[in-house]
């Protein structure tokens, strides 16, 4: 259905649509398809993907991330310059593109001097690329053949070789409950950035975005919102390293309190309800064990009253 | 048997029944009417009544049929009585520890007349509680 001129005048102004109406929806369905297509979970069990076969398909199918040859050695990690591109509710379809280009890779002289020591001390092994990422400002290592990334040189001493942010996000939102091994396996990767940063940076003080440098291991999957997913993980993995100490607690805590009534007599041990005031439970407080007057206790309610909250009760 | 006092028959009949008193006393047995403590205690009842009648209106109400109090009231005796006055619940203190309700069967009439006497006269002084003028305390020796 066509948009009448001035809802479209409007809506193009504010640059929502655009001249030929492009339906957003296909777009997106078709970003979920090849979303599908590219996405490279079987990133260990399948490590003999040609690799000409994985950058013939980028560039026709034009993610919103994705890595492009510049020429032969430089690669660069593409992602859009969507300012809600850190919004883990927002997906960047073509629009976002068109709307705000690409983010250019700027490289520090610094970084590149500090960069080209490395490469010199520990040059790069076989179906290793360098691949340049726009948000960091620094570029990160891409093996092809297993599609592991690292922001040093892999034969460096402290490199950590890594799956990509995506696939450890996508798999630790996927399996937050089940091991905890895993997710030690996978604890050096958020801190890996940051000793990449110290040691790249040797003595010198280097004192730009850090933080955002922690946050985003080197990315290599053409699919939008990796970045909402990697939070998700973090927390994820933040709850389940409360759980764990927790957990370490929790023989320490098995053992009873000696003044619990649980510890000296037959009473099982409370939860946290147990005393909380029950509606439709008479209060009384009667002792019957007691003799006398010892006990001032309160009347029971008027049958009037029970009735009312008896009603009360059935709702 | 006791075929004379009057049976309530819902939880609005029995909140009636002490609501329509004004100046006497309600004394409600929660029980059954098969079985054998609540025989007793309404033979008692039935045998009271014509004294106390200035003074205070005796009830039957079944726990099966009207289960509304049960829990309110903690009814889990065979037989139980409880005293109201101007809708308020009367406690007494029998020495039981139990200040709430009479509840076993009572054979004594003139025991029952006095306790329901005693619990008009500390009613009508505005007491919540009165004492009995027995203890019940040892009631299991004898």
């Amino acid at each position: 259905m066509p948009l009448p001129a001035a809802l479209a005048a409007r809506l193009a102004k504010r640059g929502l649509i655009q001249e030929q109406p492009a339906p957003p929806t296909q777009s997106k369905q078709a970003e979920e398809v090849e979303e599908v297509f590219a996405e490279d979970y079987d990133d260990l069990s399948k490590p003999e993907v040609p690799e000409e076969e994985t950058h013939t398909k980028v560039p026709q199918e034009e993610p919103p991330e994705t890595e492009k040859e510049i020429d032969d050695t430089e690669y660069i990690h593409e992602v859009t310059a969507c300012p809600n591109r850190w919004n883990p509710y927002h997906t960047c379809v073509k629009h976002c593109k068109n709307r705000w280009g690409m983010k250019t890779f700027a490289a520090e002289p610094e970084m590149l001097r500090k960069r080209e020591r490395m490469l010199r001390k520990y040059p790069l092994p076989d179906g290793w690329k360098e691949v340049a990422d726009p948000d960091s400002g620094r570029y990160y290592y891409w093996s092809m053949q297993t599609d592991q990334v690292c922001w040093l040189s892999p034969g460096h001493p402290s490199a950590i070789i890594s799956a990509p942010a995506e696939i450890l996000t996508g798999t630790l939102a996927a399996n937050l409950d089940e091991d905890f091994e895993d997710q030690e396996e996978m604890e050096p990767v958020e801190d890996e950035p940051m000793e990449a940063e110290s040691d790249m940076s040797g003595s010198s003080s280097e004192s730009d975005s850090e933080g955002e440098r922690r946050r985003a291991p080197p990315r290599r999957e053409p699919d939008p919102p990796r970045q909402g997913r990697s939070g998700q993980g973090r927390s994820g993995r933040y709850q389940d390293d409360r759980r764990g100490r927790r957990g370490g607690g929790r023989s320490r805590r098995d053992d009873i309190d000696p003044m619990d009534p649980a510890a000296y007599s037959d009473i099982p041990r409370g939860g946290w309800t147990d005393g909380l005031d029950t509606r439709g439970a008479a209060k009384t407080g009667v002792d019957s064990t007691a003799s006398g007057p010892l006990f001032q206790q309160r009347p029971y309610p008027s049958p009037g009253d029970i009735l009312r909250a008896n009603q009360q009760l059935k709702k | 048997m006791s075929y004379m006092l009057q049976h309530l028959h819902n939880g609005w009949q029995v909140d009636q029944a002490i609501l329509a008193e004004e100046d006497r006393v309600v004394v409600i047995r929660f029980g059954h009417d098969w079985d054998p403590s609540c025989m007793v205690m309404d033979e008692t009842m039935y045998k009271t009544a014509e004294k106390i009648k200035n003074f205070a209106v005796c009830y039957l109400v079944d726990i099966t049929e009207v289960p509304d109090f049960n829990k309110m009231y903690e009814l889990y005796d065979p037989c139980t009585v409880m005293f109201f006055y101007r809708n308020k619940h009367i406690m007494i203190d029998l020495g039981t520890g139990n200040n709430n309700k009479i509840n076993w069967c009572m054979e004594d009439v003139q025991e029952f007349v006095d306790i329901v006497e005693t619990v008009y006269r500390g009613a009508r002084k505005g007491r919540g509680l009165v004492v009995s003028p027995k203890d019940y305390s040892t009631k299991y020796r004898y």
